[in-house]
């Protein structure tokens, strides 16, 4: 259970990487007078939030391929 | 997650190659393919230099894989326009255009088969598929059988992932303004903020896409990968004092080794 909510966990946090992303291009992409100070500072955020999301799906995913396949050898 | 025999697939540390009953073949067919698209690029430069550029891009296949390939079809693409070929326009340009893709991907996913062709001599390999033709080799054919069914379940993926492929890129192709409305685009996007909008949503989407197909492909771990990772990631976090200690001593093994190496090349020049 502790890997599925490690795994949601995870997803959320790629899907708000992706929310600050988006808003860090409209800015950058605004031709009226675009805001790149805010997008550089939006983008940053968005890659490190990034970065903890895929980890934390990768270490979850690793952890439940381990324990099913412990699992297998303890039984018969 | 990969959950398969162990007795029927090889391991994360034996290659397919060494157990395969097709390596010969597929290296040859590797080899043969990219050859033949290669050749087919710029008829109408000379046949000793499209020799000597088909020859540098395929010894150059074990350390850039089919990158260097796109190089010489984008750069063929390029000196073709304008104007553009027929051969490029219509069915026959889609037909084109799947075909370099497949051949792309087939190269990307034989790559471990080329780097262990070119650690060969070349008479190492024509000795091979000889002695394929001979019989000289044992041919397990219920290993054969299985593998077929392999590579047919992976052919399958190949084409549904090759159609999805073009046809996602010829619908995000046709939203770019081409050479007949640039000007008119162009305008429309200094006036109107909807397209520039439109654009960030596609970049956010293509990086949710890219997200997705990698945690994909990373639910094929085995489970000694599994481990490996988990712990790597465990001492990367925890422990990094002792990530540094023990990397530290990886360094030296390497000094001694390569030392110990040294020594034995000057021993054997001394006698």
């Amino acid at each position: 259970m502790i890997f599925w909510i490690r795994e949601i966990a995870g997803w959320v946090l790629v899907v708000a990487a992706l929310v600050v992303m988006r808003i860090g291009l409209t800015f950058a992409l605004t031709s009226g007078s675009p805001k790149i100070v805010e997008a550089s500072v939006a983008i940053f955020a968005s890659l490190g939030l990034l970065r903890a999301g895929i980890l934390l799906i990768r270490i979850s995913t690793a952890a439940r391929i381990s324990t099913l396949d412990r699992q297998q050898d303890k039984s018969p | 997650m990969n959950q398969q025999d162990p007795r029927l697939s090889p391991t994360v540390l034996e290659p397919t190659h060494e157990t395969s009953q097709f390596g010969g073949l597929l290296i040859v067919s590797v080899i043969a393919s990219a050859a033949g698209i290669l050749f087919l690029l710029a008829p109408d430069m000379g046949w000793p230099l499209r020799i000597f550029l088909t020859a540098i891009i395929l010894l150059t296949l074990k350390y850039w894989g089919s990158v260097m390939v796109l190089v010489a079809v984008q750069a063929d693409l390029f000196f073709r326009e304008p104007p553009r070929s027929a051969a490029l326009q219509g069915a026959t340009g889609l037909f084109t255009v799947f075909m370099i893709v497949a051949l792309l991907m087939f190269i990307n996913r034989n790559r471990e088969l080329l780097k262990h062709a070119a650690s060969r001599p070349l008479s190492a390999i024509l000795s091979l598929i000889v002695s394929v033709f001979r019989g000289k080799i044992a041919f397990d054919s219920g290993k054969a059988v299985r593998e077929i069914l392999q590579m047919l379940g992976a052919t399958v993926r190949a084409i549904a992932l090759l159609v999805g492929c073009v046809f996602v890129s010829r619908i995000l192709l046709g939203t770019l303004p081409n050479r007949r409305t640039l000007n008119e685009d162009l305008q429309g996007w200094m006036l109107d903020e909807t397209p520039v909008l439109q654009c960030s949503l596609l970049l956010t989407g293509v990086i949710a896409v890219w997200v997705v197909c990698h945690e994909i492909s990373w639910r094929q771990l085995t489970r000694d990968q599994a481990r490996l990772y988990l712990r790597s990631v465990f001492l990367t976090i925890h422990h990094a004092d002792l990530r540094m200690i023990v990397r530290g001593r990886l360094r030296q093994r390497l000094k001694a080794a390569r030392a110990k190496k040294d020594q034995k090349a000057r021993f054997f020049l001394q006698d």
